[in-house]
């Protein structure tokens, strides 16, 4: 049983504790925005990463993002939260952007103007919210380490390189996306070469040939933004090896979105048939699963958008790195064995009337059930 | 009573008529596969190939469903589409000149100094009456959207009359015919460059001047090669635009001139983003020039394009006498409207 004097000395120091705090402008609001940043960093963020769960973190960003980012109100913008947050966030836009632009295609393939119009006018509201939404990401990034494109901040652990890393291709996409939105929030057009030298900052094995990736993908984009003696496209090679090695993929479906830009067919479809095959082969590290992931959602929708064009449906389920005019080999291989068989059947012809009553094989039903 | 089997063999065939009847309905009429190439630096990401969604949307209602196909790089957009890889191409009316001189001609030096100009030209090539106009050989100019005015930037602020030009280091696209003659008229020294490199050459100090759209200003950073010294001269050298060429037998009937009123009537939407990037070009690097300069640009733009047309059979005649049936227009006191001589 505590003593009395134990009472006494700890209700000095409770009262002393809440005087320094209120003195030093603390509230509970502050303290609860700071723990919740500091979680948000420390907990939600690797947790979710490790989730695998594209919709949950895009959920979870869309619905308490704002209340997370409002604490800048009383005490220190979060900014590294706010980086990942907002990325987060700018990916639910990105994919309902894409339904729409699905939608579109699929009213082209049927001459259904009015629909491909409506489709249209959709996905650049979309992408307009999009590039707002991964621009205001890079701009925590902004506040917390500097504007990317001079001197490289110091990291001081994997957190400050991550954020680096998001915030980065935040500012990526935000281009992309403004672009789409023609030019609906005014994302700097120099905005990308800014990524383009910031992202050196990270080592490039590290981050699983990303930084290379994303580097080149810039310089494809620009005319002349590629220095002299370098060649994004062998670069982007060497990364997506990388990528396929690492078990995060991101820098293969970031060639994949580089080649669709430059009207480099081959290279795109390859790269969307290495993510898949490699994602096949080797399982993404537990940490990074969700990035892994993020990463199969970006090269199936340009394979998605691919296949619709083709076919007016997108890419079948279990069907990522597959084509639709892919060789098909329901006939069997090789064609020379179907030659010299001749027209009729020899065997059959002095002995067996056609209306034979037993045949000599089972006949095909006339419908198979579909396969499961 | 029928067998099941039965049933199920009368399902598709069931299918199949209610199939036709919905065809039949004329909801949505089918449309022609045709392949558009489309020229934009930035390829498909780019501002050019975005607005080409929104035209392949409209396009529908002509009867084509296009096939967009991103090219980064003009030349080979250009010879895709000679080669018939495409059946309609997007570029520059500087590229388009080879296959349709009179629409190709729009670009012509100095002769458009407004947006509004161009856009009276714009709209009345859009009428049904200049069709034979848009129609050369077997292409057809199917709409012209504006791609901005291009202006003369230079590292020098003091460099900003004709006369100074003389013996400037200018960088100048190697396939852009006129610029060159231009270059050698003002006497200045010509320095070949591509879409790729000419940002760099100015940047680095490699030329004191090069020109371009003011879209090009952040997006390739010339910025740096203006500096504090620099400056954009703002009276535009001329009016860059993006055309559509089609091979008109390849097309439905009527498909271009719809095509041709679609993007006339899109030319306030298309320059928006060009007017957006003119106005994030800082206030102190543009450089107004005085009237006394500009009717000395007007006379060297007037020679030139008269030597263009004259010798080097690069501009037609026509095009440019619309031109400045246009100009002389909106401002009947001009020295040129006198003398005709375009």
């Amino acid at each position: 049983m505590p003593s009395g004097i134990s009472l006494y000395s700890k209700a000095i120091v409770a009262v002393g504790l809440s005087a320094s705090l209120l003195g030093a402008g603390c509230s509970l609001q502050a303290m609860t925005g700071d723990m919740l940043t500091e979680y948000t960093v420390q907990h939600l963020n690797p947790f979710m990463l490790e989730l695998g769960d594209l919709g949950m973190a895009c959920e979870i960003a869309q619905s308490l993002g704002g209340q997370l980012l409002s604490y800048e109100r009383v005490t220190d913008r979060p900014n590294k939260a706010g980086v990942a947050t907002m990325a987060s966030a700018g990916s639910c836009i990105e994919a309902e952007a894409w339904e729409h632009e699905l939608r579109g295609l699929r009213a082209i393939k049927r001459a259904d103007a009015g629909e491909a119009q409506d489709a249209r006018i959709a996905e650049k509201g979309l992408h307009a919210v999009a590039a707002r939404r991964f621009y205001m990401g890079y701009g925590y990034l902004v506040h917390q380490y500097g504007e990317p494109g001079g001197k490289c901040p110091k990291f001081k652990d994997e957190t400050d390189e991550l954020t680096w890393l998001l915030g980065s291709i935040s500012l990526a996409q935000a281009v992309q996306h403004d672009r789409a939105a023609e030019g609906a929030v005014g994302v700097p057009l120099d905005a990308p070469r800014k990524v383009a030298d910031g992202i050196r900052c990270l080592d490039d094995t590290r981050w699983w040939g990303v930084p290379s990736a994303l580097q080149a993908a810039i310089w494809t984009g620009i005319p002349g933004a590629t220095p002299e003696g370098k060649d994004p496209w062998a670069q982007l090679d060497a990364a997506a090896l990388l990528a396929e090695k690492s078990g995060v993929r991101l820098a293969l479906a970031i060639r994949a979105q580089a080649a669709s830009a430059a009207g480099k067919t081959d290279v795109m479809r390859d790269s969307i048939r290495r993510l898949a095959a490699s994602q096949k082969a080797l399982p993404s590290p537990k940490a990074w699963l969700t990035l892994d992931l993020n990463a199969r959602s970006q090269a199936r929708a340009i394979s998605d958008r691919l296949w619709t064009t083709a076919t007016g449906h997108r890419t079948p389920l279990d069907g990522l790195g597959t084509f639709w005019d892919d060789a098909s080999d329901s006939g069997g291989g090789a064609d020379d064995l179907l030659d010299d068989l001749g027209d009729a059947d020899p065997s059959a012809a002095p002995s067996a009337p056609a209306s034979a009553a037993s045949p000599a094989v089972t006949p095909l039903p006339e419908e198979s059930p579909a396969k499961p | 009573m029928r067998s099941p089997r039965t049933a199920r063999r009368l399902l598709p065939a069931l299918f199949g008529l209610v199939a036709s009847l919905g065809a039949l309905a004329g909801v949505a009429h089918a449309a022609e596969k045709k392949t558009l190439c489309v020229y934009d630096p930035s390829g498909a990401n780019g501002d050019v190939f975005n607005l080409t969604k929104d035209y392949r949307t409209a396009a529908l209602a002509w009867g084509v469903e296009f096939e967009l196909k991103p090219y980064t790089d003009e030349k080979t957009a250009n010879e895709d589409f000679k080669a018939k890889q495409c059946d309609a191409v997007l570029m520059t009316g500087t590229r388009a000149r080879a296959f349709h001189k009179f629409a190709g001609s729009i670009e012509a030096m100095g002769a458009l100094q407004s947006y509004d100009a161009l856009k009276t030209v714009v709209k009345k090539l859009a009428d049904p009456k200049a069709g034979k106009l848009m129609t050369s050989g077997e292409y057809e100019s199917a709409g012209i959207f504006p791609g901005g005015a291009v202006y003369l930037l230079v590292r020098d602020r003091n460099v900003d009359t004709v006369g100074e030009l003389a013996g400037k280091k200018l960088a100048t696209l190697d396939f852009d015919d006129a610029a060159k003659v231009m270059v050698r008229q003002v006497g200045a020294s010509l320095v070949p460059a591509d879409v790729s490199n000419f940002a760099g050459m100015f940047n680095n100090g490699s030329v004191d001047a090069c020109y371009g759209p003011a879209t090009a200003y952040k997006a390739l950073e010339l910025y740096k090669g203006v500096g504090d010294k620099g400056g954009i001269i703002r009276y535009p050298l001329a009016q860059m635009t993006l055309q559509v060429i089609v091979r008109a037998a390849d097309f439905p009937a009527g498909f271009a001139q719809q095509s041709r009123t679609y993007a006339a009537d899109r030319f306030t939407q298309g320059l928006a983003l060009v007017k957006k990037a003119e106005a994030e070009v800082p206030a102190k690097h543009w450089i107004d020039i005085p009237d006394a300069d500009k009717a000395k640009y007007d006379e060297m733009f007037l020679d030139v394009r008269v030597r263009l047309r004259d010798q080097e059979k690069v501009y037609d005649a026509r095009a440019l006498k619309l031109m400045r049936k246009v100009r002389c227009g909106k401002d009947a006191a001009r020295a040129e409207c006198a003398l005709e001589r375009e």
